[in-house]
Order: C-alpha cells, then structure tokens, then sequence
C-alpha cells in the first residue's frame, strides 16, 4: 500500500517537526531528536500512514500536556544525549562515562520544583532515557534518609492513625539502625 | 514534588530503585507508600529492576579451624562501595537466625538457607529458610529420608510454570545408601511441605564439593571434584553430567574452581 521512497526517510535529522506545548509555545526540533519522545513518534507515525495517500506531511504536533519550560530542557538533555552518543558510537564505556560526567553537571543547575516538571513532561513524551535518569535522581536524593525527610522532600504528610507508625517502625526497628540524620 | 507520587507508574519507578532493606524504612513514610511496597505488582517490577542491579550483598562465612565444623558464626559483609547495605546486613543476619551455629548453604532471590552444624548436643540435621528483611524463619527437619549434607535451595517469588504462587524448593544430593557409584536426590517442596525422594538416580562415582553449585532456572548444577558437573532439573527430575571445559588436571579440579551465572548462561571458572 504504502510506497517506501515516496516516505520521508526517518534517519534523517535535516527534518524538522514542530512541536507545541500546553502555553502555546512553538519549537522547532529536529527529527532525531523529535524521534526520541515515542509519545511524538507515535503520532507522527500515525499521521504519517493516514497521510500517505492525500500526499500532504504532518510536522505540526501537538502536546496538550507540557508546558515550554520542561520541554526546553529536555530538547536540551536529548540533543546532548544524541550528540554524545553518535560521538562514542563504537565505545560504550567512554559514552557512559561521558554521559555520566554530562548528567551530573545537568543535575547541579536543577531545582527539586523542576525535577518534579520535568519527571511528568517525560513521562508523557514517553522519553525513556530521561525517565530513567529523573527518576534516578530522585532515588539517589533519598537514599539512606530518614523518613521524615523523605515526607519533606516530597511533600507527603503521614496519614498512619496513632500507633500505627511506631508499631511498623518497631517491627522493622533493625532496618533504621545507620540511616542519616536529618 | 507530590504529584509524581499521584502516578502509580512513576512512584514504582523511583521506589523500585532501592534495596528491600531501604524499603522497609520507606514504608513507614505513608500508608500509600506502604501499600505500594507491599503491592504484587511493584514486587514484581521491583524483582526485575533487582536482577539487572545485580549483586546488592555479598555474605562471607569465614572459615574458622577452633569451632570445629570448620566455618565460623561470623558473618561479614562486602561494605560500600560496591555494596551498599553493609553493616547492617551482617547484623540481621547475625540476629535473624535462631541457632548462631548455622552454615550458610546458599541464597535465592533473598531468602538465604542454612543448615545446623553437627555437634554433640545437635547431631541431627535442621534445615533453616530465613528471611532476613522480616526475620521470618522456618526450620526443616528432613523425614522419612537419607539427605546428606549438600542441598541447594530456589526460591521462586512469583511461582514457578504449574503455578503461579510464591514457593520454594531444597534439593538435596547424596550417594544412595546401597550403591556408592551413584547419587540420590531427596526434593522438599514448600507447596506439599514434605521431603520426597526422586525416582531419578545419577551414576557418578567421584565426589561433590560441598559449596560449589548453582541453580539457573529451575535446573541445579554441582561442580564434582573431577571435572564434571551434575545437573539436575526440578521440573522432569531428570539428572545428567557434563564435562567441565579446560584441560584435564590429573588431581581433579583446582580449589578455585567454580560456577557462576551471567546473562542466562551457567560459567565455570578454573
């Protein structure tokens, strides 16, 4: 049905799509990058097949749940992540170690509040590498806290009735022995 | 920073990023968090995450000539940084056992099995299956069987193919009482709670060495003293032996040898 050389070539990056965000904010990004959100490769596929035989091309996406400011950041974060990647193709340890060098200095210019943003814009991109970052993040600003802090960090409120909580802690009374201090 | 914790998705994957140990903390946080740790579900992607994390505890029973049987009651652990639960591991298990006096037979997906030391007050051999995150133990009492003093253990948390619940299974090899040239294997399930001895006998003369076998996916293998490995699978009870690779060593296999497991295959090291 559909004709192979007539379709625009997926690999290539010269492409641009335009994406537009929940505050109407318009980017341009390049395919490659664009490809990384499977939330927008999924529509861009879609569109694509239902367009092949009017002939006309989709490039203008919407995405009614992410605002610019997430989004910036994560263009940001891929082109990195693309760009470090094609520069150790033939080397997955140096790419690891250059992505972890990248990350880490990523992390020093983003606040807890932006964290949260950007752990829900690439969730709904559906953008697995930064998912997975995020996420680790997160993770590693928790480890070995103690429970008060973690409800702190999060905003979280106990909701346990009274007793409730001393009674788990003491059963697992063993497991908070070396947790830091708050 | 709530909001994630609203997506029942993205809390799995933050919190199924830590140790079982770092867990039973995190439940005290919120009852939604207790109740999302103690999910099926997050069990399950928390299990997954687990195997490809890899190594979390290395326990160590060193070996100790003053006590007898031959390994000491002090247990250690590898400390950060390769593994991060250190100290406080060693001390669970330290307090979670009900005898001190136990060898460390193996572990699987966290549960750890041991056996009880010979001694004259003790000559009997209890088998214990501990679970060192609740302090929940069991003890088997082989019955109406000849176990010898190599067993391994498998737990499966999510069932294995003919069932879906969690269960656990010792395996244990021995030669038979009327043969010497053959080995027996002595199977305890957790689903029947009883020792049955299989049908199945392995003719093999040498000798097992005590520590060194693997279980990979329903099937054990034991690392004979002659360059061979046993095999055994749980599911058809079926035994086999295969040949070690390497050059033949005419003492049979250095102490170093040993079985491993990486990526699906089963890996010896000589």
């Amino acid at each position: 049905m559909s004709n192979q050389s007539e379709s625009p070539n997926p690999t290539s990056s010269s492409n641009k799509i335009t994406l537009k965000t929940s505050d109407n904010e318009v980017f341009e990004v390049e395919e490659a990058v664009a490809m990384k959100f499977c939330t927008v490769k999924q529509y861009f596929d879609d569109e694509n097949n239902n367009n092949v035989t009017s002939g006309t091309s989709t490039t203008l996406i919407p995405l009614p749940n992410v605002e610019s400011h997430p989004l910036a950041i994560l263009i940001t974060y891929c082109k990195k992540h693309l760009e470090i990647k094609a520069n150790n193709a033939d080397n997955k340890k140096e790419m690891e170690i250059d992505m972890e060098h990248y990350e880490r200095e990523f992390l020093k210019n983003v606040m807890p509040q932006e964290l949260t943003e950007l752990i829900l814009a690439a969730n709904y991109l559906n953008f697995k590498e930064a998912l997975d970052f995020f996420c680790r993040a997160v993770a590693s600003a928790i480890q070995n806290k103690s429970v008060e802090y973690v409800r702190k960090f999060f905003g979280l409120e106990s909701d346990f009735k009274p007793g409730e909580e001393e009674k788990l802690r003491e059963e697992f009374a063993w497991s908070f022995e070396g947790v830091d201090e708050d | 920073m709530e909001a994630i914790f609203s997506y029942d998705d993205l809390a799995m994957e933050i919190l199924s990023r830590f140790s079982a140990l770092e867990l039973s903390v995190f439940k005290c946080v919120s009852k939604r968090w207790k109740n999302l740790i103690s999910d099926p579900s997050f069990l399950r992607v928390h299990h997954q995450r687990s195997q490809l994390r890899g190594i979390t505890t290395l326990l160590i029973q060193q070996r100790d000539d003053i006590t007898g049987d031959g390994l000491s009651s002090i247990f250690s652990t590898c400390g950060p940084p390769l593994f991060k639960d250190d100290l406080r591991v060693s001390i669970m298990i330290q307090n979670s056992f009900p005898a001190n006096h136990v060898v460390i037979m193996g572990s699987s997906n966290g549960l750890i099995c041991c056996r009880s030391r010979r001694t004259l007050e003790q000559p009997m051999l209890v088998i214990f299956i501990c679970n060192p995150i609740t302090r929940e133990w069991i003890s088997l009492r082989p019955t109406n069987c000849h176990v010898g003093r190599i067993f391994t253990f498998a737990f499966y948390p999510f069932g294995s193919s003919s069932n879906k619940a969690s269960n656990f299974k010792v395996v244990s090899i021995q030669r038979q009482k009327c043969d010497q040239n053959s080995y027996s294997f002595v199977i305890y399930s957790s689903e029947t709670g009883k020792w049955k001895t299989s049908m199945e006998v392995c003719h093999y003369k040498d000798d097992l060495n005590e520590n060194k076998y693997i279980h990979i996916k329903g099937r054990f293998y034991w690392l004979t003293e002659k360059q061979r490995i046993i095999t055994f699978d749980l599911e058809e009870e079926l035994s086999g032996v295969i040949i070690a690779p390497g050059p033949m060593l005419r003492d049979g296999i250095r102490t170093s040898a040993c079985l491993g497991y990486s990526d699906g295959h089963l890996h010896y090291a000589c």
